[in-house]
């Protein structure tokens, strides 16, 4: 069971982002097989990120197992039609965390969870429905909210826990995202416009967010005219070598020189130049 | 730091002279170690970061003037390289705070101690994010919960204090560094006391030092810069 979610998770990676995860075979049910796999393909992973500085594979993959480890049992909520007062219900959410363990995956995953979060906010909803009912109803007894110790005010009580920890949840999966959504402007965003396969994965709000952001830290570095987003690594030489991952022809001019950026070519450059290059994935730094 | 220097004893005045006499280069690489290594964020460093501009500036002038005038190019290559690394060393320490600030916006913002701390242009850029990310958590969340549970900052309505802020962990283990000798620390920050003598867990440090301590208990050192963070 966990497998063949693990295994619907990763294809869905795959099929997302041009295919880098495509290079293994599951054999569905079989889950030694399938950790075996996952873990080659993240050792695999990994040692891409190192090799192309592109910020959207950099993000450590590390998660995906742990993601799959609880999205397997995604129970729907246990909502036992509550009736009578004493009847204390307590409807577990169980998938609320597992929104949020498949953040820190690899890749940044769409907002698919609207539906689910359709679903948790109706739940919030009906949590605060019957709190108020609850409530309604002690005063009607003539009880004091605060201080009767009922079971009524322990009802009232449970259902509000549960409605602040579905707040506490969706708040956190949107605050992770916002996390990762930053992390993108500082590393893309100020310079050009995201791939389009990052960009279908946000939510209306989130590519405005991205915008917003990515306009303060604009505004900032305008202020101290000073670009904070270059420079992102120490260091080492002021020249680097280079090799064209994707054909640039010969538009483009670094430090008043002209070269041909022909696929596959190989130059030295200055890291300065070339180091935006590198973050759109354009090209490659080569290490002897 | 130099109102008190009056009463500072010799010793004191000599620690303090060597301090003068270190680099705004190296005192910036000791802002930009402290900045990453500490879990709150640390008072911006104003003057050295001007003084830093100009330097950079100045020699990045220099450098033109080395290629115009077609000096021996592995000069002109020796002083990019220098240039290179102080560039990096100010934008790593400008972008170190920024990104504090992105994750500890609401704290920052709401503590008078954390809002002193910062330079105009962060906090304009602080006051932004906030901006920011509440209308995306409200579009997104907020706005579609119970009335009383719309609060950005608290759980729900019945809440006494703000308690829906990430804070910094204070309690974490840094590895300390110390630079001027420290008066007897307590492993837990008391302060020395009458009845001090009857303890003895307390430890001095001396120039080299190097401690791994709880950052809380010594936060005062680090300000005073008898330690820093490596």
């Amino acid at each position: 069971m966990h497998g063949r979610k693990a295994y619907e998770l990763v294809k869905e990676f795959a099929s997302g982002e041009k295919g880098h995860l495509k290079i293994f075979n599951v054999e569905e049910g079989s889950n030694v097989n399938f950790w075996l796999v996952l873990s080659g393909c993240i050792t695999r992973q990994r040692n891409l990120c190192k090799r192309r500085l592109n910020p959207v594979l950099a993000m450590s993959p590390c998660s995906v197992i742990l993601h799959t480890d609880e999205s397997g049992k995604f129970p729907e909520s246990r909502k036992s039609s509550s009736s009578g007062a004493h009847c204390i219900v307590v409807p577990v959410i169980f998938y609320t965390p597992g929104m949020m363990k498949c953040l820190r995956g690899v890749l940044f995953l769409p907002f698919i969870w609207n539906e689910l979060f359709e679903r948790v906010i109706e739940e919030c909803n009906e949590h605060h429905n019957a709190l108020q009912s609850l409530i309604r109803k002690m005063q009607e007894e003539g009880l004091e909210v605060q201080t009767a110790r009922t079971a009524d005010h322990y009802g009232a009580l449970i259902h509000h826990l549960s409605l602040i920890r579905n707040k506490r949840c969706l708040m956190a999966y949107v605050y992770n995202r916002a996390e990762i959504i930053r992390d993108l402007a500082w590393k893309v965003g100020l310079l050009h416009e995201l791939p389009r396969e990052i960009q279908e994965k946000f939510s209306d709000s989130e590519e405005q967010y991205f915008k917003d952001h990515s306009k303060s830290l604009k505004l900032y570095m305008s202020q101290l005219s000073l670009d904070v987003n270059v420079d992102m690594v120490p260091p080492k030489d002021p020249y680097i070598k280079v090799r064209v991952l994707e054909d640039l022809g010969s538009g483009i001019i670094l430090s008043d020189k002209f070269a041909n950026f022909a696929r596959h070519s190989m130059h030295f450059l200055k890291r300065t130049d070339a180091e935006q290059y590198i973050a759109r994935g354009l090209m490659e730094e080569l290490t002897s | 730091m130099a109102s008190g220097a009056g009463e500072w004893s010799t010793a004191q005045m000599d620690d303090y002279e060597t301090l003068i006499s270190t680099t705004d280069v190296e005192l910036l690489k000791r802002a930009w170690r402290n900045e990453k290594a500490a879990p709150e964020i640390l008072p911006f460093e104003e003057a050295l970061v001007k003084r830093a501009k100009e330097q950079i500036q100045l020699m990045e002038e220099t450098v033109d003037e080395f290629a115009e005038s077609g000096h021996d190019p592995l000069i002109a290559s020796l002083y990019q390289m220098d240039l290179d690394r102080a560039q990096f060393l100010l934008r790593s320490y400008l972008r170190v705070r920024l990104q504090k600030i992105e994750k500890l916006m609401f704290y920052i913002w709401k503590s008078d101690t954390y809002h002193h701390r910062l330079s105009t242009e962060e906090e304009k850029f602080a006051e932004r994010c906030i901006r920011d990310i509440g209308k995306h958590l409200e579009e997104t969340v907020l706005s579609k919960l119970p009335d009383n549970y719309q609060s950005l900052l608290k759980q729900s309505i019945i809440s006494e204090e703000d308690d829906m802020v990430p804070e910094p962990q204070l309690d974490a283990f840094v590895v300390a560094k110390c630079q001027r000798a420290t008066r007897p620390l307590f492993l837990d920050g008391s302060r020395q006391s009458a009845g001090f003598d009857n303890r003895d867990d307390h430890f001095q440090m001396v120039p080299g030092d190097l401690c791994i301590l709880r950052y809380r208990p010594f936060q005062e050192e680090l300000m005073s810069g008898n330690i820093s963070l490596v």
